[in-house]
């Protein structure tokens, strides 16, 4: 299938906003048609051009900047035979392709006037024939016509000695169908940066608001419920005992499903790569997938009366969140498609005209220095731009640098030894916390050193080390978990009691 | 007797994110005994080799080390011909914040690095001491007849 039809039905899967600022790929090949028929009236169809021009050197690109030094001594050719050089000037507010003809030859043509304004009507001085006319000139005189533009690139060393002296003759073709081509290339990668940069903003101010709906939705139990914050001199925190209903869920809040939905969105993995073997932006179609089984995985779990939002703002904020989700996926896809029109439109281009395509010459983004700062945005950071990030990648991390941390997440309250929630905290003199439960085992055993540091701290740990503070924000913030673990740690202490009274509770154990 | 929620969440992580280079997964019948391998570190004599390794965790871990043992012959200044292995994390060096993934990785940081001062085989550790390069070619032919994959 062509591409072009390819294009337009990918951009129909695409929100109408997006396809509407996409890049015109039908328009700019119809422009190509024109830039050869453009050439082939100057006498240089493709079939002529194939093989006769040169890459610009370097010298070159810095004098193409600057139309008036064209004819400076660095660009004068110290020494060579006659070429023809495709080149991009940069004419007040775009860019302009040109040809540039250097001629040898006694009688040749004189040098044209070489500034901004008479670009035009040199062209227009040339009629066909001329042009042929100086091709031919240019021809070594034993070369068949069929080698004539190979001849033209003459090894410039062996002539060097030679021609030092002699002036070639210098002649610019501007191709105003191809300086429209880039033109209309470039501005719709222009306002497409720009459009970009508005939807940008606008996300962004989404996930605010998003972020304070999600906030007031899932506030701990302190801010509504009655809530007792335990305290070293109203309780002994190595035998309270908390009646279970101490830890209800407070039903006017959303926090223990908030956390369920952001810990399956973590486990998702869906724009990112966390793991040893994968790290890093994924690509377009396992992104699409992974959010396709999270939302269906969402789905499950809410229509199967597991993830109960019970306020309605929690409802409206994850429709929300599904949205922007969404809309990161609709822009990678847009990017995707618009990389590849650009990339084939330029492939295009350059086969159809013969014109070659140098990778700096002929990308838009290099052309024009306000142009690429817009159009990093776009395009994936590639290793020229090895610092630069791409707009999607930008959001997916606004998006979890924003939302994420609103919920405390249990893995950073966790005790390494048991790695379920470090409740009742102990925080040893060496700063490392551990749950009582596993501090009691180590102690149990005479364990002197600390397992993070071995630091020999965990012997003379006592009441004293409870982490009060860490205590009270568990209980706040992980009802659900602290209950469990004091249950379980209960339970576990009387099996281990019974145990070293020398009765085996695990065959008499009752539930 | 339940599985403790940690061995749980050690042997989901090590399944679905693997360390590189090392695969470990636990027998059907017994959660507590697993099948590992770990690759020949690159530049070490036991580079392409493929080792086969058996772990077990006891009733007590987290609080006491896990027992590996090398199940294919290797020729190591810290491994001894039954395969145990001589390293302090599995003995005295033990620590509950420890875990299956870094045991394995610290087994695996033995290879690239023998340490013949404190052996357990020590004829292997011997030989390294009074010629290394022709015990690491002896450590390259053992890997290559019993270790490659």
């Amino acid at each position: 299938m062509h591409f072009s039809k390819t294009y337009a039905q990918l951009l129909l899967t695409l929100p109408p906003d997006l396809r509407d600022s996409a890049i015109q790929y039908r328009q700019l090949k119809k422009i190509i048609n024109q830039i050869v028929a453009e050439l082939t009236s100057l006498g240089l169809s493709p079939d002529i051009l194939q093989g006769a021009i040169q890459p610009p050197s370097p010298v070159n690109d810095k004098g193409k900047k600057q139309l008036d030094s064209a004819q400076d001594s660095q660009f004068v050719p110290h020494a060579s035979g006659s070429r023809v050089i495709y080149e991009f000037a940069d004419v007040v507010d775009h860019v302009e392709p040109r040809l540039h003809l250097y001629l040898d030859g006694d009688d040749g043509l004189p040098s044209y006037p070489i500034d901004a304004t008479p670009v035009h009507s040199s062209r227009l001085n040339i009629p066909l024939p001329i042009s042929q006319h100086i091709l031919q000139l240019a021809l070594p005189p034993s070369a068949q016509a069929t080698d004539t533009l190979d001849s033209l690139e003459v090894d410039s060393h062996s002539v060097a000695e030679d021609t030092a002296s002699i002036n070639p003759h210098e002649l610019i073709i501007p191709l105003a169908s191809d300086t429209a081509f880039f033109r209309t290339l470039s501005e719709a990668l222009v306002t497409l940066s720009k459009y970009l940069i508005g939807r940008r903003a606008e996300f962004e101010a989404t996930l605010q608001s998003l972020s304070q709906d999600i906030s007031s939705a899932s506030r701990p139990s302190s801010s509504t419920a009655p809530f007792h914050p335990y305290s070293r001199f109203s309780s002994d925190a190595a035998t309270i005992s908390v009646p279970s209903t101490a830890f209800g869920l407070n039903s006017k809040s959303d926090l223990e499903t908030w956390r369920e939905i952001f810990q399956m969105y973590m486990e998702a993995d869906i724009f990112q790569g966390h793991q040893e073997r994968f790290r890093g932006e994924r690509d377009l179609e396992d992104a699409t997938v992974r959010f396709a089984t999270f939302s269906s995985a969402l789905q499950e779990r809410s229509s199967a009366g597991h993830l109960k939002l019970s306020l309605k703002k929690s409802k409206v904020a994850l429709g929300t969140f599904m949205e922007l989700n969404t809309f990161i996926l609709d822009l990678r896809k847009f990017q995707v498609v618009t990389t590849e029109a650009t990339r084939k439109i330029l492939k295009k281009h350059a086969k159809r005209t013969a014109l070659p395509l140098a990778p700096d010459l002929a990308s838009p983004f290099t052309i024009n220095t306000e142009a690429r700062d817009q159009a990093l945005v776009l395009s994936r950071a590639t290793s020229q731009h090895a610092n630069s990030l791409s707009l999607s990648l930008l959001l997916v991390q606004a998006l979890t640098e924003t939302l994420l941390p609103i919920i405390p997440h249990i893995d950073d309250y966790s005790c390494v030894i048991c790695t379920s929630l470090a409740f009742k905290p102990i925080r040893l003199h060496c700063s490392h916390l551990f749950c009582v439960r596993c501090l009691v085992k180590l102690q149990k055993r005479g364990e002197e050193h600390c397992p993070m540091c071995r630091a020999p701290t965990v012997l003379s740990a006592d009441r004293s080390n409870v982490d009060w503070a860490l205590l009270n924000f568990m209980k706040d913030w992980f009802p659900v978990d602290a209950r469990k673990k004091l249950q379980q740690s209960e339970r576990e202490a009387a099996e281990e009691e019974m145990r070293e009274l020398g009765l085996d509770v695990r065959t008499c154990i009752l539930m | 007797m339940a599985l403790p929620k940690r061995i749980i969440k050690e042997t989901e992580r090590l399944v679905a994110d693997p360390a590189p280079g090392i695969t470990a997964a636990p027998h059907d019948d017994n959660l507590r005994y697993f099948d590992v391998t770990i690759q020949g570190p690159d530049g070490s004599p036991f580079q392409n080799g493929v080792f086969r390794l058996e772990l077990f965790l006891p009733e007590e871990y987290p609080m006491s080390p896990p027992k590996v043992r090398f199940l294919t012959k290797i020729y190591h200044p810290n491994i001894d011909k039954l395969g145990r292995i001589c390293l302090d994390i599995l003995k005295d060096k033990w620590s509950p914040a420890l875990q299956i993934r870094t045991v394995l990785l610290s087994v695996q940081a033995l290879l690239s690095a023998p340490n013949p001062d404190d052996p357990l085989a020590t004829d292997v550790a011997k030989h390294y001491k009074e010629n290394e390069k022709d015990a690491q070619r002896v450590s390259r032919e053992w890997t290559e007849k019993y270790a490659s994959a």
